[in-house]
């Protein structure tokens, strides 16, 4: 402290108060008083005398003096929960952005592996065989799309589980939503597959130009489709394009067609993108890759 | 929360934290590998499919079941 405070010019309030002793101009340190209330809330420690057990009360004292008071308990509680809160939820985004597509990219291999091998291996039905012989999830055919470095296992149905959240593409299956096969005479063959996330097989498929090839590989044959138009928005309830004749892709007549269906804009569900194309070769498997997969 | 735990795990400071991360860990695969995966369809981000705008119906969960 300063000579000046001491001396009580510094603050007017402080002539009503005691002032402490003068010093004089030695250099001596001032003894300490205890300041106000605040700072002899907390019992100093008492000198324990007597024996043991007074000892031991002396300890549950100070033990019960140090200990937080409830309010202090429940908003340390509340406070970690939201921290905790906090990081589940950069996990889940962590989850979904990263790993999701960790798991689905080994299933898909794993499923284009397997159909390869048993195609292979060789089946002998060939491609005719009716399309109700698939079961949902069962994956029958691999979808290429060169430009955008896409190969992925498609499967019968679009449900979820078991087949768009394993990285593979779904062909729409059944009820109302039941499309054509790649082999059938005429028709649209309809696939879904995700933006994001699972693989996200179609991320890109923005960036297919009128032209770009889409390959389907089934157990026989190669299909070849050529990328006609996009439909960059649509309601998810709108059905009618992946109709036979799709409705808005141009397309007037009976053909065989193929449509991609997926979510836009990235990230959200709100909207679907939608892409055609139509057959332009048709090629046996023993023939070897058609043109569009030679590089 | 976490003063608590820490307080009741056993071992010097080094055992505790191993512990802990391991506690960690342990939380991080069981909501991997089985929280997340619950929660995702609950969540509105990922549909692709059109459907007739009921998703109730005969649409995609058929293929489901």
């Amino acid at each position: 402290m300063t000579a000046a405070y001491d001396s009580g010019a510094y603050a007017p309030g402080a002539v009503a108060q005691p002032l402490p002793p003068e010093d004089e101009a030695t250099m001596t340190l001032r003894r300490v008083e205890p300041e106000g209330p605040a700072r002899s809330e907390r019992p100093e420690r008492p000198v324990v005398t007597g024996g043991r057990a007074e000892r031991r009360r002396a300890a549950q004292r100070a033990a019960r003096a140090r200990r937080d008071s409830p309010g202090v308990i429940a908003s340390r509680v509340v406070g970690e929960l939201f921290i905790t809160l906090g990081v589940v939820m950069l996990l889940f985004v962590a989850y979904q952005l990263w790993w999701t597509n960790v798991i689905a990219h080994r299933q898909a291999g794993g499923t284009a592996d397997s159909l390869r091998h048993s195609w292979d291996k060789g089946g002998g039905q060939g491609a005719a065989r009716d399309a109700g012989e698939f079961s949902p999830g069962q994956g029958f055919a691999i979808v290429y799309i060169p430009k955008l470095d896409v190969k992925a296992p498609i499967a019968e149905g679009v449900g979820k589980h078991q087949v768009l959240d394993r990285g593979m593409v779904g062909h729409y299956a059944t009820g109302s939503l039941k499309t054509a096969m790649p082999w059938d005479k005429q028709g649209n063959f309809a696939l879904a597959g995700h933006r994001n996330t699972h693989g996200e097989p179609f991320r890109y498929v923005n960036r297919l130009q009128p032209g770009d090839k889409v390959v389907v590989e089934t157990q026989s044959t190669f299909y070849t489709y050529e990328m006609t138009s996009r439909l960059d928005q649509t309601s998810p309830a709108n059905t009618k394009v992946i109709d036979p004749v799709p409705a808005g892709s141009g397309f007037t007549g009976p053909g065989r067609y193929i449509t991609l269906t997926t979510c836009t804009p990235e990230f959200t569900s709100t909207y679907r993108m939608v892409v055609w194309g139509k057959m332009v070769d048709e090629r046996p498997r023993s023939k070897g890759k058609p043109d569009a997969l030679v590089e | 929360m976490y003063v608590w735990i820490w307080r009741h795990l056993p071992g010097n400071a080094w055992v505790k934290a191993l512990i802990s991360l391991l506690l960690v860990l342990a939380a991080v695969y069981v909501l991997f590998q089985y929280v997340f995966p619950w929660a995702e369809p609950l969540l509105p981000f990922n549909d692709v499919t059109v459907d007739n705008g009921m998703p109730v119906s005969n649409g995609t969960v058929a293929v489901v079941r």
